[in-house]
Protein backbone atom coordinates (compact mmCIF):
# COMPACT_ATOMS: atom_id res chain seq x y z
CA UNK A 1 0.00 0.00 0.00
CA UNK A 2 2.89 2.34 0.90
CA UNK A 3 4.57 2.28 -2.67
CA UNK A 4 1.15 2.85 -4.13
CA UNK A 5 -0.08 7.12 -4.56
CA UNK A 6 -3.23 6.98 -4.59
CA UNK A 7 -5.96 3.91 -4.24
CA UNK A 8 -6.39 1.75 -7.09
CA UNK A 9 -9.42 3.23 -8.59
CA UNK A 10 -10.78 1.16 -11.79
CA UNK A 11 -8.27 -1.83 -10.94
CA UNK A 12 -4.93 -0.16 -12.20
CA UNK A 13 -3.04 2.95 -10.29
CA UNK A 14 0.44 4.11 -10.69
CA UNK A 15 3.07 2.99 -8.32
CA UNK A 16 5.81 4.74 -7.17
CA UNK A 17 8.33 2.40 -8.24
CA UNK A 18 6.44 2.25 -12.13
CA UNK A 19 7.21 6.08 -11.71
CA UNK A 20 10.82 5.53 -10.70
CA UNK A 21 11.54 3.22 -13.64
CA UNK A 22 10.39 5.74 -16.06
CA UNK A 23 11.85 8.16 -15.11
CA UNK A 24 15.30 6.64 -15.53
CA UNK A 25 14.54 5.44 -18.66
CA UNK A 26 13.87 9.36 -19.34
CA UNK A 27 17.14 10.36 -17.90
CA UNK A 28 19.19 7.34 -20.08
CA UNK A 29 16.97 8.80 -23.12
CA UNK A 30 17.94 12.41 -22.56
CA UNK A 31 21.91 11.39 -22.28
CA UNK A 32 21.77 9.45 -25.47
CA UNK A 33 20.95 11.54 -28.12
CA UNK A 34 24.05 13.44 -27.39
CA UNK A 35 25.82 10.39 -27.46
CA UNK A 36 23.91 9.37 -30.64
CA UNK A 37 25.08 13.04 -31.75
CA UNK A 38 28.36 12.45 -31.43
CA UNK A 39 28.69 9.12 -33.33
CA UNK A 40 29.44 7.03 -30.51
CA UNK A 41 26.30 4.82 -30.90
CA UNK A 42 27.04 4.33 -34.59
CA UNK A 43 28.76 1.00 -34.43
CA UNK A 44 25.68 -0.91 -32.80
CA UNK A 45 22.97 1.38 -35.22
CA UNK A 46 24.96 0.17 -38.38
CA UNK A 47 24.51 -3.33 -38.27
CA UNK A 48 21.10 -3.54 -36.65
CA UNK A 49 20.01 -0.85 -39.52
CA UNK A 50 21.79 -3.46 -42.10
CA UNK A 51 19.39 -6.43 -40.89
CA UNK A 52 16.25 -4.18 -41.05
CA UNK A 53 16.99 -3.11 -44.64
CA UNK A 54 15.69 -5.77 -46.11
CA UNK A 55 12.52 -5.50 -44.73
CA UNK A 56 12.16 -1.15 -44.44
CA UNK A 57 13.02 -1.52 -48.53
CA UNK A 58 9.98 -4.04 -49.39
CA UNK A 59 7.66 -2.47 -46.96
CA UNK A 60 8.58 1.22 -48.59
CA UNK A 61 7.99 -0.30 -52.13
CA UNK A 62 5.20 -1.43 -51.34
CA UNK A 63 3.55 1.25 -50.11
CA UNK A 64 5.36 2.75 -53.10
CA UNK A 65 3.08 0.96 -55.00
CA UNK A 66 -0.21 1.34 -53.55
CA UNK A 67 0.35 5.02 -52.89
CA UNK A 68 0.80 5.45 -57.18
CA UNK A 69 -2.12 3.02 -58.13
CA UNK A 70 -4.42 5.08 -55.43
CA UNK A 71 -3.43 8.19 -57.50
CA UNK A 72 -4.12 7.14 -60.68
CA UNK A 73 -7.32 5.54 -59.44
CA UNK A 74 -8.16 9.08 -57.88
CA UNK A 75 -7.31 11.25 -60.79
CA UNK A 76 -8.01 9.54 -63.73
CA UNK A 77 -9.62 12.61 -65.47
CA UNK A 78 -6.24 14.52 -64.91
CA UNK A 79 -4.60 11.73 -66.01
CA UNK A 80 -6.46 11.95 -69.06
CA UNK A 81 -6.08 15.60 -69.61
CA UNK A 82 -2.38 15.11 -68.74
CA UNK A 83 -2.49 11.93 -71.39
CA UNK A 84 -3.62 14.92 -74.14
CA UNK A 85 -1.14 17.34 -73.30
CA UNK A 86 2.01 14.61 -73.57
CA UNK A 87 0.36 12.94 -76.12
CA UNK A 88 1.10 16.31 -78.02
CA UNK A 89 4.54 17.62 -75.91
CA UNK A 90 6.09 13.76 -77.73
CA UNK A 91 4.74 14.87 -81.46
CA UNK A 92 6.39 18.27 -80.96
CA UNK A 93 9.74 16.45 -79.17
CA UNK A 94 9.37 14.10 -82.17
CA UNK A 95 9.32 16.90 -84.90
CA UNK A 96 12.60 18.09 -82.35
CA UNK A 97 14.45 14.83 -82.27
CA UNK A 98 14.61 14.64 -86.27
CA UNK A 99 15.93 18.05 -86.15
CA UNK A 100 18.51 16.69 -83.58
CA UNK A 101 19.36 13.51 -85.21
CA UNK A 102 20.15 15.69 -88.75
CA UNK A 103 22.71 17.62 -86.17
CA UNK A 104 24.05 14.55 -84.37
CA UNK A 105 26.33 13.59 -87.46
CA UNK A 106 28.27 17.10 -87.26
CA UNK A 107 28.70 17.10 -83.87
CA UNK A 108 30.30 13.44 -82.69
CA UNK A 109 30.83 14.90 -79.34
CA UNK A 110 26.99 15.40 -78.39
CA UNK A 111 26.34 11.94 -79.64
CA UNK A 112 29.29 10.56 -76.65
CA UNK A 113 27.67 12.99 -73.88
CA UNK A 114 23.99 11.26 -73.67
CA UNK A 115 23.70 9.59 -70.21
CA UNK A 116 24.73 11.64 -66.87
CA UNK A 117 27.77 10.88 -66.48
CA UNK A 118 29.26 12.19 -70.03
CA UNK A 119 27.19 15.31 -69.70
CA UNK A 120 28.27 16.06 -66.22
CA UNK A 121 31.68 14.65 -65.63
CA UNK A 122 30.33 12.76 -62.22
CA UNK A 123 31.29 9.26 -60.53
CA UNK A 124 28.11 7.97 -58.71
CA UNK A 125 27.06 5.39 -56.94
CA UNK A 126 23.82 3.98 -57.25
CA UNK A 127 21.26 3.31 -54.69
CA UNK A 128 17.39 3.36 -53.78
CA UNK A 129 15.45 4.67 -51.20
CA UNK A 130 14.82 1.91 -48.29
CA UNK A 131 12.74 4.43 -45.94
CA UNK A 132 11.78 7.95 -45.39
CA UNK A 133 11.23 9.70 -42.05
CA UNK A 134 7.87 9.50 -40.24
CA UNK A 135 8.67 11.80 -37.48
CA UNK A 136 9.93 15.20 -35.86
CA UNK A 137 8.96 16.72 -39.29
CA UNK A 138 11.95 16.30 -40.92
CA UNK A 139 12.34 15.37 -44.57
CA UNK A 140 15.32 12.77 -45.01
CA UNK A 141 15.04 9.83 -46.85
CA UNK A 142 17.45 6.41 -46.09
CA UNK A 143 19.13 5.07 -48.80
CA UNK A 144 21.06 1.35 -49.14
CA UNK A 145 24.45 2.58 -49.89
CA UNK A 146 26.81 3.79 -47.07
CA UNK A 147 30.15 4.00 -46.07
CA UNK A 148 31.63 0.49 -47.65
CA UNK A 149 30.37 2.27 -50.65
CA UNK A 150 31.84 5.27 -50.46
CA UNK A 151 29.53 7.50 -49.43
CA UNK A 152 29.91 10.12 -46.92
CA UNK A 153 28.96 13.09 -45.34
CA UNK A 154 27.82 15.99 -47.66
CA UNK A 155 27.37 14.24 -50.84
CA UNK A 156 25.07 15.21 -53.45
CA UNK A 157 22.27 12.74 -54.03
CA UNK A 158 20.22 13.27 -57.30
CA UNK A 159 17.91 11.11 -59.08
CA UNK A 160 15.68 11.36 -62.43
CA UNK A 161 11.99 11.00 -63.16
CA UNK A 162 10.78 10.84 -66.30
CA UNK A 163 11.75 13.57 -68.82
CA UNK A 164 13.15 15.59 -66.03
CA UNK A 165 17.13 16.27 -65.91
CA UNK A 166 19.28 14.21 -63.18
CA UNK A 167 18.51 16.71 -60.23
CA UNK A 168 19.55 17.33 -56.99
CA UNK A 169 17.46 15.64 -54.02
CA UNK A 170 19.27 16.30 -51.51
CA UNK A 171 22.48 15.53 -49.63
CA UNK A 172 23.83 12.81 -47.22
CA UNK A 173 23.36 14.36 -43.53
CA UNK A 174 24.97 11.24 -42.28
CA UNK A 175 26.59 7.70 -43.51
CA UNK A 176 26.89 4.62 -41.94
CA UNK A 177 28.44 1.17 -43.18
CA UNK A 178 25.71 -0.09 -45.31
CA UNK A 179 23.00 2.79 -45.15
CA UNK A 180 22.70 6.91 -45.67
CA UNK A 181 20.72 9.24 -44.16
CA UNK A 182 19.35 11.73 -46.96
CA UNK A 183 18.90 15.29 -45.64
CA UNK A 184 16.45 16.36 -48.57
CA UNK A 185 15.90 19.91 -50.52
CA UNK A 186 12.66 20.49 -49.13
CA UNK A 187 14.05 20.43 -45.20
CA UNK A 188 13.54 23.42 -43.05
CA UNK A 189 17.38 22.82 -42.33
CA UNK A 190 18.67 22.61 -45.94
CA UNK A 191 20.97 25.72 -47.06
CA UNK A 192 23.11 25.65 -50.38
CA UNK A 193 24.23 28.16 -52.40
CA UNK A 194 22.54 28.02 -55.83
CA UNK A 195 22.47 30.23 -59.03
CA UNK A 196 19.98 30.59 -62.37
CA UNK A 197 21.35 29.52 -65.59
CA UNK A 198 20.36 32.67 -67.34
CA UNK A 199 23.33 34.95 -69.00
CA UNK A 200 23.50 36.77 -65.66
CA UNK A 201 22.94 34.29 -63.02
CA UNK A 202 21.18 35.42 -59.79
CA UNK A 203 23.43 34.39 -57.46
CA UNK A 204 21.50 33.24 -54.04
CA UNK A 205 20.72 31.27 -51.05
CA UNK A 206 18.63 27.76 -51.69
CA UNK A 207 16.96 26.92 -48.46
CA UNK A 208 13.97 23.98 -47.89
CA UNK A 209 10.56 25.08 -46.88
CA UNK A 210 8.61 22.17 -46.40
CA UNK A 211 8.11 22.90 -42.58
CA UNK A 212 6.64 26.23 -43.32
CA UNK A 213 3.96 24.81 -46.58
CA UNK A 214 6.24 25.43 -49.13
CA UNK A 215 8.61 23.35 -51.06
CA UNK A 216 12.35 25.54 -51.46
CA UNK A 217 13.11 29.23 -51.89
CA UNK A 218 16.36 30.94 -53.47
CA UNK A 219 16.48 34.03 -50.89
CA UNK A 220 19.47 36.63 -50.18
CA UNK A 221 19.36 37.04 -54.72
CA UNK A 222 20.90 40.42 -54.73
CA UNK A 223 18.07 43.23 -55.59
CA UNK A 224 19.57 44.35 -58.89
CA UNK A 225 19.71 40.56 -60.24
CA UNK A 226 17.82 39.30 -63.25
CA UNK A 227 15.96 36.42 -61.68
CA UNK A 228 12.24 35.51 -63.63
CA UNK A 229 9.71 32.77 -63.31
CA UNK A 230 11.12 29.74 -65.67
CA UNK A 231 14.62 30.31 -64.83
CA UNK A 232 16.47 27.10 -64.37
CA UNK A 233 18.32 27.01 -60.71
CA UNK A 234 21.45 24.97 -60.29
CA UNK A 235 23.66 24.65 -57.46
CA UNK A 236 26.50 27.57 -57.39
CA UNK A 237 29.76 25.01 -56.22
CA UNK A 238 31.00 28.08 -54.41
CA UNK A 239 32.89 25.64 -51.89
CA UNK A 240 34.43 23.73 -54.24
CA UNK A 241 36.86 26.01 -55.70
CA UNK A 242 38.02 27.15 -52.19
CA UNK A 243 38.85 23.59 -51.32
CA UNK A 244 37.76 23.87 -47.67
CA UNK A 245 37.11 20.85 -45.52
CA UNK A 246 33.06 21.41 -45.19
CA UNK A 247 30.84 18.74 -46.31
CA UNK A 248 29.20 20.88 -48.57
CA UNK A 249 32.55 21.44 -50.68
CA UNK A 250 31.86 17.50 -52.06
CA UNK A 251 28.44 18.92 -54.06
CA UNK A 252 29.39 19.76 -57.10
CA UNK A 253 28.64 22.89 -59.51
CA UNK A 254 25.74 22.81 -61.86
CA UNK A 255 23.45 20.09 -60.50
CA UNK A 256 19.97 20.90 -61.64
CA UNK A 257 17.82 22.02 -59.17
CA UNK A 258 14.44 23.55 -59.77
CA UNK A 259 12.62 25.87 -61.79
CA UNK A 260 12.03 29.67 -60.57
CA UNK A 261 8.13 30.07 -59.98
CA UNK A 262 7.13 33.10 -58.55
CA UNK A 263 9.45 35.79 -57.53
CA UNK A 264 9.52 38.26 -55.35
CA UNK A 265 11.50 40.98 -53.50
CA UNK A 266 11.53 43.85 -50.66
CA UNK A 267 14.36 47.02 -50.74
CA UNK A 268 17.09 44.86 -49.87
CA UNK A 269 17.19 41.44 -51.28
CA UNK A 270 14.83 39.32 -54.01
CA UNK A 271 13.35 35.70 -53.22
CA UNK A 272 11.85 33.46 -55.75
CA UNK A 273 9.71 29.75 -54.98
CA UNK A 274 11.61 27.23 -56.72
CA UNK A 275 9.95 24.28 -57.62
CA UNK A 276 12.36 21.09 -57.75
CA UNK A 277 12.36 19.23 -60.77
CA UNK A 278 11.42 15.94 -58.59
CA UNK A 279 9.52 15.56 -55.78
CA UNK A 280 12.19 14.11 -52.88
CA UNK A 281 9.17 12.23 -51.51
CA UNK A 282 8.60 9.88 -54.72
CA UNK A 283 12.16 9.30 -55.39
CA UNK A 284 12.93 5.41 -55.32
CA UNK A 285 16.30 4.70 -57.00
CA UNK A 286 18.90 8.01 -56.80
CA UNK A 287 22.49 8.47 -57.30
CA UNK A 288 25.38 9.80 -55.02
CA UNK A 289 27.42 12.13 -56.83
CA UNK A 290 30.84 10.43 -55.01
CA UNK A 291 33.60 12.55 -57.32
CA UNK A 292 33.27 14.04 -60.60
CA UNK A 293 36.06 14.14 -63.74
CA UNK A 294 38.43 17.05 -63.04
CA UNK A 295 37.88 19.56 -65.26
CA UNK B 1 -1.16 -19.48 -6.28
CA UNK B 2 -1.34 -15.60 -5.28
CA UNK B 3 2.48 -15.70 -5.75
CA UNK B 4 2.50 -17.69 -9.16
CA UNK B 5 5.60 -15.83 -11.17
CA UNK B 6 6.22 -16.97 -14.36
CA UNK B 7 9.48 -18.96 -15.24
CA UNK B 8 12.66 -16.66 -16.42
CA UNK B 9 12.26 -18.33 -20.02
CA UNK B 10 8.48 -17.31 -20.00
CA UNK B 11 8.89 -13.77 -19.28
CA UNK B 12 11.85 -13.64 -21.64
CA UNK B 13 10.26 -15.19 -24.67
CA UNK B 14 6.54 -12.32 -23.60
CA UNK B 15 8.99 -9.69 -23.62
CA UNK B 16 10.70 -10.49 -26.51
CA UNK B 17 7.44 -11.33 -28.47
CA UNK B 18 6.60 -7.69 -27.34
CA UNK B 19 9.63 -5.90 -28.37
CA UNK B 20 9.43 -7.75 -32.00
CA UNK B 21 5.92 -6.73 -32.10
CA UNK B 22 6.93 -2.83 -31.31
CA UNK B 23 9.52 -3.45 -33.85
CA UNK B 24 7.13 -4.12 -36.29
CA UNK B 25 4.83 -1.48 -35.63
CA UNK B 26 7.51 0.78 -36.02
CA UNK B 27 8.66 -0.53 -39.51
CA UNK B 28 5.07 -0.54 -40.21
CA UNK B 29 5.07 3.29 -39.26
CA UNK B 30 8.05 4.19 -40.74
CA UNK B 31 7.96 2.21 -44.42
CA UNK B 32 4.03 1.34 -44.59
CA UNK B 33 1.70 3.41 -43.03
CA UNK B 34 -0.21 5.24 -45.72
CA UNK B 35 0.19 9.68 -45.16
CA UNK B 36 -2.13 12.12 -44.41
CA UNK B 37 -1.59 15.65 -44.68
CA UNK B 38 2.03 14.87 -44.96
CA UNK B 39 1.74 13.19 -42.02
CA UNK B 40 2.20 9.39 -41.26
CA UNK B 41 0.03 7.27 -38.61
CA UNK B 42 2.51 7.09 -35.27
CA UNK B 43 1.25 3.54 -34.54
CA UNK B 44 4.17 3.22 -31.68
CA UNK B 45 2.91 6.25 -29.97
CA UNK B 46 -0.82 5.01 -30.19
CA UNK B 47 0.17 1.50 -28.75
CA UNK B 48 2.08 2.95 -26.40
CA UNK B 49 -0.85 5.06 -24.78
CA UNK B 50 -3.20 2.04 -25.62
CA UNK B 51 -0.71 -0.23 -23.20
CA UNK B 52 -0.20 1.90 -20.42
CA UNK B 53 -4.30 2.67 -20.27
CA UNK B 54 -4.63 -1.13 -20.61
CA UNK B 55 -2.21 -2.27 -18.30
CA UNK B 56 -0.92 0.45 -16.40
CA UNK B 57 2.34 2.40 -16.31
CA UNK B 58 5.09 -0.36 -16.11
CA UNK B 59 3.44 -2.29 -18.82
CA UNK B 60 3.34 1.20 -20.76
CA UNK B 61 7.07 1.89 -19.97
CA UNK B 62 8.30 -0.98 -21.20
CA UNK B 63 6.55 -0.47 -24.89
CA UNK B 64 7.75 2.82 -24.54
CA UNK B 65 11.81 1.27 -24.67
CA UNK B 66 11.09 -1.21 -27.48
CA UNK B 67 8.98 1.24 -29.39
CA UNK B 68 12.00 4.28 -29.06
CA UNK B 69 14.54 1.87 -29.57
CA UNK B 70 13.18 0.48 -32.72
CA UNK B 71 11.76 4.10 -33.80
CA UNK B 72 15.91 5.02 -33.24
CA UNK B 73 17.18 2.24 -35.41
CA UNK B 74 14.93 2.58 -38.01
CA UNK B 75 14.24 7.00 -38.62
CA UNK B 76 17.70 8.80 -38.96
CA UNK B 77 16.00 10.12 -35.11
CA UNK B 78 18.82 10.10 -32.50
CA UNK B 79 19.01 7.48 -30.15
CA UNK B 80 16.99 8.31 -27.19
CA UNK B 81 14.89 10.74 -28.93
CA UNK B 82 11.70 8.49 -29.34
CA UNK B 83 12.58 6.85 -26.36
CA UNK B 84 12.69 10.10 -24.26
CA UNK B 85 9.21 11.12 -25.65
CA UNK B 86 7.36 7.90 -25.70
CA UNK B 87 8.12 7.21 -21.58
CA UNK B 88 7.14 11.06 -20.48
CA UNK B 89 3.67 10.45 -22.46
CA UNK B 90 3.64 7.41 -20.93
CA UNK B 91 4.04 8.93 -17.53
CA UNK B 92 1.33 11.73 -18.16
CA UNK B 93 -1.03 9.36 -19.28
CA UNK B 94 -0.88 6.96 -16.93
CA UNK B 95 -0.67 9.52 -13.90
CA UNK B 96 -4.12 11.70 -15.85
CA UNK B 97 -5.72 9.41 -16.38
CA UNK B 98 -5.22 7.29 -13.18
CA UNK B 99 -8.95 8.32 -12.15
CA UNK B 100 -11.09 7.76 -15.13
CA UNK B 101 -13.23 5.14 -16.03
CA UNK B 102 -11.98 2.83 -18.12
CA UNK B 103 -14.99 1.32 -19.96
CA UNK B 104 -15.04 4.06 -22.62
CA UNK B 105 -13.84 5.15 -25.69
CA UNK B 106 -13.78 9.01 -24.98
CA UNK B 107 -10.46 8.22 -22.71
CA UNK B 108 -8.12 6.37 -25.02
CA UNK B 109 -9.40 9.35 -28.03
CA UNK B 110 -8.51 12.12 -25.42
CA UNK B 111 -5.59 10.50 -24.08
CA UNK B 112 -3.81 9.94 -28.24
CA UNK B 113 -4.90 13.46 -28.85
CA UNK B 114 -3.01 14.63 -25.79
CA UNK B 115 0.02 12.59 -26.19
CA UNK B 116 0.48 13.44 -29.17
CA UNK B 117 0.57 16.84 -28.87
CA UNK B 118 3.24 16.12 -26.18
CA UNK B 119 5.27 14.00 -28.44
CA UNK B 120 5.25 16.65 -30.75
CA UNK B 121 6.52 19.13 -28.36
CA UNK B 122 9.03 17.30 -26.94
CA UNK B 123 10.50 16.09 -30.37
CA UNK B 124 10.66 19.72 -31.21
CA UNK B 125 12.63 20.69 -28.73
CA UNK B 126 14.66 17.72 -29.28
CA UNK B 127 15.29 18.98 -32.39
CA UNK B 128 15.81 22.61 -30.99
CA UNK B 129 18.27 21.53 -28.31
CA UNK B 130 20.36 19.18 -31.01
CA UNK B 131 20.89 22.37 -33.04
CA UNK B 132 18.23 22.08 -35.52
CA UNK B 133 16.20 25.47 -36.70
CA UNK B 134 12.77 25.54 -35.47
CA UNK B 135 9.62 28.39 -36.77
CA UNK B 136 7.54 26.92 -33.79
CA UNK B 137 4.17 28.53 -34.90
CA UNK B 138 4.81 26.63 -38.96
CA UNK B 139 6.18 23.86 -36.74
CA UNK B 140 2.82 23.24 -34.71
CA UNK B 141 0.58 24.20 -37.81
CA UNK B 142 2.10 22.13 -40.41
CA UNK B 143 3.40 19.13 -38.40
CA UNK B 144 2.27 18.58 -34.86
CA UNK B 145 -1.11 19.35 -34.87
CA UNK B 146 -2.23 17.70 -38.70
CA UNK B 147 0.21 14.31 -37.04
CA UNK B 148 -2.53 14.84 -33.68
CA UNK B 149 -5.68 14.94 -36.31
CA UNK B 150 -4.54 11.65 -38.23
CA UNK B 151 -3.53 10.02 -34.87
CA UNK B 152 -6.77 11.03 -33.04
CA UNK B 153 -8.68 9.49 -36.26
CA UNK B 154 -7.11 5.89 -35.59
CA UNK B 155 -6.80 5.94 -31.84
CA UNK B 156 -10.61 4.12 -31.28
CA UNK B 157 -9.90 1.49 -33.86
CA UNK B 158 -6.00 0.52 -32.29
CA UNK B 159 -7.33 0.60 -28.66
CA UNK B 160 -9.90 -1.57 -29.75
CA UNK B 161 -7.60 -4.29 -31.42
CA UNK B 162 -5.04 -3.84 -28.87
CA UNK B 163 -7.60 -4.53 -26.24
CA UNK B 164 -8.73 -7.71 -27.83
CA UNK B 165 -5.27 -8.93 -27.81
CA UNK B 166 -5.11 -8.11 -23.92
CA UNK B 167 -8.29 -10.05 -23.43
CA UNK B 168 -6.92 -13.14 -25.16
CA UNK B 169 -3.63 -12.96 -23.29
CA UNK B 170 -5.50 -12.45 -20.11
CA UNK B 171 -7.52 -15.74 -20.97
CA UNK B 172 -4.70 -17.52 -22.33
CA UNK B 173 -2.45 -16.90 -18.98
CA UNK B 174 -0.11 -14.53 -20.72
CA UNK B 175 -0.69 -11.76 -18.30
Amino acid sequence: MRSSITAVKQGRSVSRRALSAALVVMIVAALLIPLDRAGLLDRAKGPLQAILMPTQRLLTNARLNVSSWSDDLLHWSTLRRRNGELEATVADLRRQVIQLQTLQSRNDALERELGIRQVYGWHMVSASVIQSTSSAGRRMIRIGKGKLDGVSVGMAVVAKEGSSPPSLVGVVDRSYAQTADVLLITDGTFSLAARTTSRTPAIGLLVGQWQVGSRTRLEEVDRDATIASGDVVVSAGLSKPVSNDTPLAQIPANVPIGVVEQVSGSNYAKSAEVRPFIDPDRVRDLWVVTGEDPK
Amino acid sequence: MDNYRPKLEQRTIRQLSRASFMILLALLQSSFAPGFFHSRVQLVLIAVIAWTLLRGLAAGTRWAIYGGVSLAIITPQPIGADLLALTLVAVLIAVATEDFPQDTLLLPTVSVTIGSLVYGVVQAIILRLTGHPLAWLQYALTIVLPQTFVNTVIAVPSFLALQLWDRYNRRIGWI
